[in-house]
């Protein structure tokens, strides 16, 4: 890797945040939040910088396990980093502006966070975009370690990390089975070979980038994770779950776009499943029954549209509707932190500006069926926003629903298609996803008591049983083969003797002595009479 | 005879010397048979360092003498690149521990005694990886078990060490027996009891003996394994130890088995003769990985937790010996050494815990993190190795495992449950590492800091960590050099 200009500013894009985030350790916060921004406006430079070098591939000496380590600058990736940085720069501003002052542990994470999701989106291997991203996933996760003590926040920590670990391992799959096939790890040049792959070994693969961008995208069901940090993490922190998490996931879906574009039945499933979500992330936030809040409602529904859109071969302008979804985020957040209608209006004109921008712009390439689709649910998606119902809720407390406000839900509803959410809201989303992961763990937990108490248990008891066995086997030849015979023969002894004494006693009148030695000579006299004859 | 080839002797003989130094010095103290005795095992540490330039240009350095010679039998030894990751593994891992044991409370009795059986113990472990006899092999092998035995009985604690040690006895050398028939069977046939010798004549010996020699070989090292379900005498034998032993015993010992099958089965006979048996040591390895971790997860207590986690973890290694490609076996060998000193770690966190606290039920301890940091970190290092984060160890293991179960062609579906069963370690450590440092307030009674002794070792093994994670290179150029070594390249 030379000392080229490009190379210079790739390598500070990086570095700087690290650094940044080690010196914050050492200094004081009021000099953390200059630093900050000057820091913030130099990447932010930078990363326009680079964009406007142009696309090109960086390569590295580096090699990681015998695959050599390059970088793919891309303008889509170079316009995601640079929309983070701005979402990034808004929300310290208002952080600084309300006087929030960011923990030390917290300002650390964000810093390691943007170093590495900028690797993630930079990255030209797939090994080292895996490793970035579960280096994140870890980051997003420990952001929602508020508190040491409190083992709610563990419990949460735990889930999260878990959930994020989930998405990393089936992405790993996707990994490994492309790369068992094309045998590189150069990301381009996998994505090309699955064209050749089996179809069967091509699902394994889809399957595998699919749930792990649904799990990225917090895309409901999949959001349990974005949900707790939503309610446990606060002010800039949240950045890192809200806004970088699900955008390395928008360019993970980004670059699998030939895969998905590949085979039909892949568009099919794509666009189905985008369309089913949608429709179900309304009906479980329908009315005052809604669990999830403003941010991972719009998070859910604009997730849904990326992921619909991005199943349409040929269509254009993706990165930037991807990078406008950002600035939507954004709106969102400044919603919640300060709603007023400017912010309510703002957002709501972001959404309808993007979709039918981005409308407009693939008319020409989308299916009819599909523009229809996209039309009536960016309806849907701005009749929600604007609807009074859902501004009460926006603009009500800001109280969150916790799972104990169960009481509100279960008041009985008064037409079918309130009690329809109702159930759906309670069924699906209180009884079995809210909850799943609690009843999984629970499962498990289950599980693995049973198999502790009947497998390892039984295998405890089959030892005993077994050695039991041998101990009442030894017992009982030791009684029947050495003790009985001795005591018997010892008996038998005995009652000899015994009987020698009563003959004695009772035939002889006198004591057996040196009478007996005479036997021995007799049987002696014997012996030598029958040798000599 | 040249200077490198009698270096090689050095490795057995200065720990042997070692011992008998403590058998005579019977008024030794614990410090003093322990200096002896981590004197000893850095010898058998650093020789074998210094004969790798001596690998590079010959590819192994053997040493022999006639023994037997009626029977053919030679006190043989071969270093090559196969046995010097193992070699070196244990006798780290044995290093660490003796080192950790002179902050803690075992073999305060005896010490010489206890020391002169842990240099045994290590002995018989450096005389498996090198021997390339037959006969010296098993000699080694039983002595390795013959030293751990005791060193459980005596220094063992609670009145259950000797139900456990015997039971840990019987059930190990059942699977040495098995071993034992398979190295008479081999020997009587070809007449000769080296074993390099032997690979040429492997062939000529009738398909179903290579199939029940195979079986039998298998078996019997999974027993050293503890794979499921011949890991019975693994969960208590950990337990009652003493927590040296016990970082002895998970860490390095395990391994022994490992190599057990690279250097008999797998070394000895054709890749198609093999073949049938691949499926069957994949899924041997999936069960074993998901139900040492369902029991890690059933445990509370935190020795225990540490020691099905073991039985995971072979496991993983089974699977990626099972894949009979490149990168399966690889990624297996690479992960013996991450497991090796990842388990090291865990273990002697578990030790400073039990130390601190006077307590092994999760379910008591509470807390420690911010009282202890040092050890916070170590242990969180030591749980974020065990999940396979990157960039520690056990993740280029990991994922060249999972590779090589994607190569081998065999189902897809079994690979597959295989990586997201490892999502179950990260359940079970995660609880761990959670309930041990966060949460409850702690008493007062505990001491303020965490012993010196302990701890140094501990973030040693735990800075190693990192080290080796971040430059698994050599590593993984002896892993493919030792397995170009027992297939021709092939």
């Amino acid at each position: 890797m030379d000392l080229s200009f490009i190379n210079i500013l790739f390598s500070g894009l990086f570095l700087i945040p690290i650094l940044m985030g080690i010196l914050g350790i050492f200094i004081k916060p009021e000099v953390r939040n200059k630093l900050f921004t000057v820091e913030h406006a130099l990447l932010l430079l930078g990363s326009v910088g680079l964009g406007l070098l142009g696309e090109r591939t960086i390569d590295t000496p580096m090699i990681f396990m015998a695959a050599p380590i390059s970088f793919s600058i891309s303008t889509t990736g170079v316009m995601l980093f640079t929309g983070l940085l701005i979402s990034l720069g808004v929300l310290s501003w208002l952080g600084i502006k309300n006087n929030q002052t960011l923990k030390t542990y917290a300002y650390v994470l964000i810093h390691l966070s943007l170093s590495f999701g900028f690797l993630a989106l930079m990255s030209g291997q797939f090994m080292l975009r895996y490793i970035t991203l579960d280096l994140v996933g870890l980051f997003v996760a420990l952001s929602i370690l508020q508190n040491f003590k409190n083992t709610q926040d563990l419990r949460k920590f735990i889930t999260v990390f878990q959930i994020l670990r989930l998405g990393d391992l089936s992405l790993l799959i996707s990994i490994l089975l492309i790369n068992a096939f094309a045998r590189t790890l150069d990301i381009t040049q996998m994505i090309s070979a699955t064209a050749e792959m089996p179809l069967f070994s091509r699902i394994w693969v889809f399957l595998g980038f699919v749930f792990a961008i649904l799990i990225k995208l917090a895309i409901w069901p999949l959001g349990i994770w974005l949900r707790h940090a939503h309610e446990t993490v606060k002010g800039v922190s949240f950045w890192m779950s809200g806004f970088l998490m699900p955008v390395l996931g928008f360019y993970l879906l980004y670059r699998i776009l030939p895969i998905l574009h590949g085979e039909l039945l892949f568009q099919s499933i794509v666009q189905w499943m985008s369309l089913g979500l949608f429709i179900l992330i309304i009906l479980a936030h329908w009315l005052k029954w809604v669990r999830y809040d403003r941010f991972l409602l719009m998070n859910g529904l604009l997730g849904c549209f990326a992921f619909g859109a991005s199943a349409i071969p040929g269509v254009r302008f993706l990165g930037y509707y991807l990078v406008s979804l950002i600035l939507i985020r954004l709106f969102v957040s400044l919603h919640e932190a300060q709603a007023s209608a400017v912010t309510r209006h703002a957002l709501v004109l972001s959404a309808f500006l993007t979709n039918t921008v981005f409308l407009l712009a693939n008319a020409h390439v989308w299916p009819l069926v599909f523009i229809l689709a996209w039309g009536v649910l960016t309806g849907v998606m701005l009749f929600l926003l604007l609807k009074k119902v859902i501004h009460s809720l926006m603009e009500a407390d800001d109280e969150r629903l916790l799972p104990q406000d169960r009481s509100l839900r279960e008041a009985p509803a008064d037409d079918l298609l309130s009690s329809s959410a109702q159930w759906i809201n309670q069924k699906l989303e209180t009884d079995v996803l809210s909850n799943s992961f609690s009843a999984m763990t629970a499962l498990f937990f289950g599980l693995a008591d049973w198999l502790r108490e009947h497998v390892e248990g039984g295998f405890e008891s089959a030892w005993a049983g077994v050695n039991r066995g041998i101990m009442r086997a030894s017992e009982v030849t030791l009684a029947a083969v050495e003790v009985k015979p001795a005591v018997k023969t010892g008996d038998f002894v005995d009652e000899a003797l015994d009987r020698l004494a009563t003959y004695e006693r009772n035939v002889l009148k006198k004591t057996l002595g040196w009478d007996l030695a005479l036997i021995p000579l007799f049987l002696l006299v014997i012996f030598v009479l029958l040798f000599v004859f | 005879m040249q200077f490198h080839e009698i270096l090689l002797p050095g490795i057995t003989a200065l720990p042997i010397l070692g011992v008998i130094v403590l058998l005579i010095w019977r008024k030794a103290t614990k410090k003093q048979a322990g200096t002896i005795g981590v004197i000893s095992e850095s010898f058998a540490l650093i020789i074998p360092i210094l004969l790798i330039s001596t690998l590079k240009q010959d590819g192994a350095v053997v040493f022999s003498l006639p023994w037997i010679p009626n029977m053919a039998i030679s006190f043989r030894l071969e270093l090559n690149w196969l046995s010097i990751v193992f070699l070196l593994t244990e006798v780290l891992v044995t290093l660490a521990a003796m080192i950790y044991s002179l902050g803690e409370k075992t073999g305060e009795k005896h010490s010489n005694y206890y020391y002169a059986l842990l240099l045994l113990f290590s002995l018989g472990m450096s005389g498996t990886t090198l021997a390339d006899d037959v006969f010296l092999f098993y000699v080694f092998w039983e002595l390795m078990l013959i030293a751990s035995v005791l060193l459980i009985l005596v220094w063992g604690h609670g009145e259950m060490r000797f139900k456990v040690a015997l039971k840990y006895f019987i059930i190990t050398h059942l699977g040495s027996l098995m071993v034992l028939v398979c190295m008479i069977t081999l020997y009587v046939n070809f007449g000769t009891a080296r074993m390099s010798a032997w690979q040429t004549e492997v062939s000529t010996l009738a398909p179903n003996m290579q199939i029940f020699l195979i079986a039998f070989f298998l078996i019997g090292f999974s027993v050293k394994m503890a794979i499921f379900p011949l890991h019975i005498w693994l969960p208590d034998a950990h337990t009652v130890a003493p927590m040296p032993v016990t970082i002895i015993l998970a860490a390095a010992m395990l391994s022994m088995g490992t190599y057990g099958i690279l250097r008999f089965p797998f070394a000895l006979f054709p890749m198609e003769t093999l073949q049938p048996f691949a499926i069957w040591m994949m899924i041997g390895g999936l069960v074993s990985e998901v139900y040492g971790a369902l029991m890690a997860l059933a445990e509370r207590d935190i020795k225990r937790i540490i020691a099905y986690s073991s039985v995971s973890q072979m496991g993983y290694i089974l699977f990626g010996l099972g894949t009979l490609t490149l990168r399966g076996m690889e990624g297996a060998i690479m992960h013996v050494v991450y497991h090796a000193i990842v388990k090291a770690l865990l273990f002697m966190v578990v030790g400073i815990i039990i130390n601190i606290t006077r307590e092994r039920n999760i379910q008591k301890i509470g807390g420690l993190g911010f009282k202890y940091p040092a050890v916070s970190i170590a242990a969180a290092i030591g749980v974020l190795g065990i999940s396979g984060m990157p960039p520690l160890g056990i993740f280029n293991s990991e994922w060249m495992i999972f590779a090589g179960g994607f190569d081998s062609g065999v189902s897809i579906v079994l690979t597959v449950l295989t990586l997201i069963g490892s999502l179950l370690t990260v359940v079970y450590i995660l609880r761990f590492f959670g309930s041990i440092f966060f949460g409850k307030k702690l008493p007062e009674t505990l001491p303020a800091r965490a012993p010196l002794a302990l701890v140094v070792p501990t973030v040693a093994m735990a800075i190693f960590l990192i080290v080796e994670g971040l430059a698994p290179g050599p590593l993984l150029n002896w892993a493919m050099r030792g397995l170009t070594m027992i297939f021709g390249g092939a």
